[in-house]
């Protein structure tokens, strides 16, 4: 063999070595750290935040509340491929979940905004989701007694202002923490995990889907190209970095998405066009790792993903 | 005025002063502790910088990135930039131009930017390289796959190699081995799914892993950028704050200059202060302080003490102002003349002294004869000539002052020499001490009430019967003797106790004649009428009883002369209008004064004892006498003839005609009344 006279045997055995090495590693560590068990966040202002989240109020024909594209019974989305706004005018992407949307590094499928209180009130100015101005939105808030008071008791007194609307927004969603999942826990080593879980964890991180989906949120922490082996459909308008930036390398890079409640966010992908769980594995496996996922792979890989699905946050319980 | 001004300058610049320290002071803590602040937050930047390096650095080497650090390290950063520009914003340099930390930030976000790739192209290449050896591994476990066996796990140690070292040499012996491996797949006609994405990973990796190392140098260029910028600004933000030092130091400067002004101002008014306490201001001359100083610092010191004769007359006939000429001019004479020998001070008004360093008694009698050479020619005041005499007092033994001021005080008492050396044999200190015993002897005697009144009766010329007394005053002794006046009128007057006496007279003689019928005279002097005290007490006992006051008779020392002759005109017609008479007592004596007496309405002249002492033998004597009485008896005036000590006298003084006659011929004083 050509081949063989490449390398002499000692580097063979450094590279047998070297792999062996690696892959102790590979054990060694985890990539993925439970949630805090107890989110931290002003009660008050979470309650007003909560109460703003849920009321139409928000939106221009008070038909659409920012519950009604990130419900909490629906995994903090809303089980559409692509959310309805007012006038049921349907927006151009998927609805994120909102629950853990405080842990990611920045918010929107393309991170525009770099915290939640930025975002919050871009939905609702959007044309396609509730298009309101922040104008009119004070004008309805002042125009409501209880509003008013609420304001008054949990800021000092002043105007009321879209900032502070933001800040309970804001709020209401750092409360909005999933913890104490059964994979969290099998982390913090309470219990054990399931023989399917245990293979699906071993497969998520054996294929490198961890090497994009770490962290807490299990992604929510870097943008990523979908396509990396097998292109993916580039769509125009589409909110990827592309839109930002205009950089070709930027087209069908997100904001990699939290596995975190993935369980309960059907459908999927930043378009929405994949309506199960075990689709979108399989679609990630062919689109970025070049793999065909045998059925057995799917499941297990399905298991370790509703591991990650943690207990309704307490703000909500409440309710 | 002037020193309330004065002094409210001094408070202003003190509390400028204390202002400026305060400033300082605050200036200084400010600046250090902002200082301390900026340089602790450019550390902790630095640091926050090293901690982002070393993450990527971990993220790097790690099989299975987890980039909640990496982000949470971003977010530090940020928090630390916006930590030190606030602080920064706040700093008292901040005018001077904040360091060029909007370059900074700006670098620091296209880092970030190069970071967001990095995590794209981490995660790909790492998603490669955890997969190339999960692929290896089920390629391996396929029989059919044997042969190429070694090439595969070939490529999985050149990827190993590469992404753990960094070694981008190794790829282009990966892509040779994709294209053999390719190769025998075409040969074989092996068709695998495997194979082929194992080889797209490989292809991936390939394509990626340069970008990757050269996305890493410029990640590395970038944080290396930022941590110079910080250290550029940080040696900027130092350099002003040298800078902010170096003005502190100014300000320093200028406090300890002000104080060392102030310092200096202060010393030099202490040393003119106390120069001018030591020296007299109308002459110029040092002064008694600066004499007293300046004898103790010689071992063998001699002294002259000069006092200007009568010179009290010279300012009461030339006024004051006559009289500082004199002394200015004598002091001027004395000092031109004496510049080398002696030092020259003005001990009090009018004596002056002259401080040798060594005694030496020749060198002292020169002087002497120097100083009365001084005062030959007259000084003139407005062309007046101004004449005065000297008297000398030399002194060569400690304590010279003291020496000297008795012996002036004997020149003067004996009045018959002009200079005199002070020797021991003088018995001048046995005089004071004398005067010190008389002194305690009087007080004991006021306390024990033992001044008590003699009564020496007053003749009629006709009857020769006593018609009234005059009241002594004498110092009864402890053994009983009595002491006359004579021996401790002076002490009293000098220790502030006449009028105690006087008081003491008036009571006794007033309790003692209420009881009888006689008339009787109390001696009173001028010192007493001019005393409104005295005055107001002897006139209130005079006003209770009238019948005693027509009886009393009050004999005023003409001898001493009346310097305020108003007041004694005042009491003189009070005491009339109460009954009371008025006798001159010593007339003839000394500065007789006819017109006086007329003005002063007197009722008796008492002729001085001088004049009658030997009447009987001296012609002259008895013409004076004759014309007094001459004189008296034309104004209508009642005449006493005093120091009656013999036969001859008295018949002489009847002859003459005298109203009174009283002396030891005819009674002496006693204590009782027969």
């Amino acid at each position: 063999m050509k081949i063989k006279n490449w390398r002499g045997l000692g580097k063979y055995i450094f590279a047998i070595l070297g792999f062996s090495l690696w892959v102790g590693g590979l054990l060694a560590q985890e990539p993925i750290s439970p949630l805090p068990l107890k989110p931290t966040y002003n009660p008050a202002l979470a309650a007003l935040g909560q109460r703003l989240f849920f009321d139409p109020i928000l939106s221009k024909d008070k038909t659409v509340s920012c519950a009604s594209c990130h419900d909490p019974a629906k995994g903090g989305a809303d089980g559409r491929e692509r959310s309805e706004g007012v006038g049921k005018v349907l927006g151009g992407m998927n609805a994120p979940s909102v629950f853990n949307a405080g842990f990611n590094f920045s918010q929107f499928w393309n991170g525009r905004a770099a915290s939640l209180e930025e975002q919050a009130l871009g939905p609702i100015q959007n044309p396609v989701e509730m298009n309101l101005a922040l104008s009119e939105m004070i004008r309805r808030l002042e125009g409501e007694p209880s509003y008013q008071e609420a304001f008054v008791q949990t800021f000092n007194p002043g105007p009321l202002t879209p900032q502070k609307v933001a800040l309970a927004l804001a709020e209401f969603e750092r409360a909005l923490v999933t913890s104490n999942s059964r994979f969290d826990r099998y982390l913090r080593k309470e219990i054990a995990l399931s023989e399917k879980e245990q293979k699906g964890y071993r497969l998520f991180k054996g294929l490198g889907c961890v090497s994009c989906h770490n962290g807490r949120l299990v992604g929510g922490n870097s943008y990523q190209k979908i396509g990396v082996v097998n292109p993916y459909p580039w769509f125009q308008g589409q909110a990827d970095l592309y839109a930002l930036t205009q950089k070709e390398s930027d087209k069908n890079r997100f904001k990699v998405p939290s596995l975190r409640m993935s369980a309960d966010t059907a459908p999927y992908f930043s378009s929405g066009e994949i309506g199960t769980l075990e689709a979108a594995i399989a679609a990630m496996g062919y689109y970025n790792l070049g793999v065909t996922l045998d059925q057995d792979q799917i499941e297990n890989l399905v298991a370790f993903i509703k591991s990650l699905k943690g207990e309704t946050p307490a703000i909500l319980e409440a309710q | 005025m002037r020193l309330k001004k004065k002094l409210g300058f001094a408070l202003l610049g003190a509390l400028a002063v204390f202002g400026l320290f305060w400033f300082i002071r605050f200036y200084v803590t400010e600046q250090l502790q902002t200082s301390n602040q900026i340089i602790e937050r450019f550390s902790n930047l630095k640091n926050q910088s090293t901690l982002l390096e070393e993450e990527v650095l971990k993220l790097q080497i790690s099989t299975f990135p987890d980039y909640d650090a990496l982000n949470q390290r971003i977010i530090d950063w940020q928090q630390g930039f916006e930590d030190l520009t606030q602080v920064l914003s706040h700093s008292p340099q901040k005018h001077h131009g904040p360091p060029a930390l909007d370059q900074i930030q700006i670098n620091f976000n296209q880092g970030v930017a190069l970071l967001r790739s990095f995590q794209t192209l981490n995660s790909t290449l790492k998603n490669s390289t955890i997969y190339i050896p999960t692929l290896a591994q089920d390629i391996a476990l396929e029989p059919k796959n044997g042969p190429l066996l070694p090439i595969i796990l070939f490529m999985v140690d050149k990827v190993a190699l590469a992404n753990n070292l960094g070694q981008i040499e190794e790829l282009s012996m990966l892509m040779q081995a994709v294209s053999e491996i390719e190769n025998r797949v075409q040969k074989s006609r092996l068709k695998n799914d495997e194979i082929a994405n194992y080889l797209n990973h490989i292809r991936i990796f390939t394509a990626q892993f340069p970008l990757y190392l050269e996305l890493n140098r410029q990640m590395e260029i970038q944080n290396q950028r930022v941590m110079e910028q910080l250290l550029v600004a940080l040696n900027q933000f130092r350099a002003e704050d040298q800078r902010a030092l170096a003005r502190i130091k100014g300000l320093s400067a200028v406090l300890f200059v002000f104080l060392l002004l102030a310092e200096g101002l202060l010393i030099l008014l202490i040393i003119k202060n106390d120069q001018a306490a030591l020296r007299d201001r109308l002459t110029g001359l040092k002064n008694r302080l600066a004499f007293l100083q300046q004898v103790d610092l010689f071992e063998n010191p001699a002294m002259i003490l000069i006092d200007l004769n009568g010179f009290k007359n010279v300012n009461n006939f030339y006024g004051i102002q006559g009289g500082d000429h004199v002394l200015k001019g004598f002091a001027k004479r004395l000092r031109d003349r004496f510049r080398a020998e002696a030092q020259v001070f003005r001990i009090s008004g009018d004596e002056f002294a002259l401080l040798f360093e060594e005694k030496d008694l020749a060198l002292l009698e020169q002087a002497v004869a120097k100083v009365n050479a001084l005062v030959t020619e007259p000084f003139y005041y407005k062309e007046l000539p101004i004449q005065i005499n000297l008297n000398q007092a030399i002194c060569d033994q400690k304590p010279l002052l003291t020496h000297c001021n008795m012996v002036m005080k004997h020149l003067k008492e004996q009045n018959d020499q002009h200079f005199l050396v002070y020797s021991p044999e003088l018995g001048l200190e046995k005089k004071v001490a004398k005067n010190f015993e008389l002194l305690e002897k009087l007080k004991k005697a006021i306390r024990q009430d033992r001044i008590q009144p003699v009564f020496q009766p007053i003749f009629d010329r006709k009857t020769l019967k006593p018609v009234k007394f005059e009241c002594l005053i004498r110092l009864v002794e402890e053994d009983g003797t009595l002491l006359s006046p004579y021996f401790f009128l002076d002490i009293a007057k000098r220790a502030n106790l006449y009028r105690r006496l006087t008081e003491i007279m008036i009571e006794k003689c007033f309790a003692r004649f209420e009881k009888l019928s006689y008339g009787f005279s109390i001696n009173l002097s001028a010192q007493d009428i001019t005393d409104p005290a005295l005055a107001q007490m002897i006139l209130g006992r005079l006003e209770k009883n009238p019948e005693l006051a027509a009886r009393t008779t009050f004999e005023i020392l003409e001898s001493e002369g009346i310097d305020n002759f108003d007041l004694v005109q005042e009491f003189i017609s009070s005491a009339k209008s109460y009954g009371a008479q008025i006798a001159i007592d010593d007339f003839g004596a000394g500065y007789s004064n006819f017109e006086n007496i007329l003005k002063l309405q007197v009722d008796y002249l008492k002729i001085d004892g001088s004049l009658i002492k030997r009447i009987d033998e001296d012609i002259n004597s008895e013409r004076v006498t004759r014309s007094i009485l001459w004189f008296a008896h034309e104004i209508g005036i009642k005449t006493v003839v005093e120091f009656v000590h013999s036969k001859p006298v008295m018949d002489k003084v009847i002859e003459l005609g005298a109203d009174l006659l009283q002396g030891f011929y005819l009674g002496a004083p006693e204590l009782e009344i027969p």
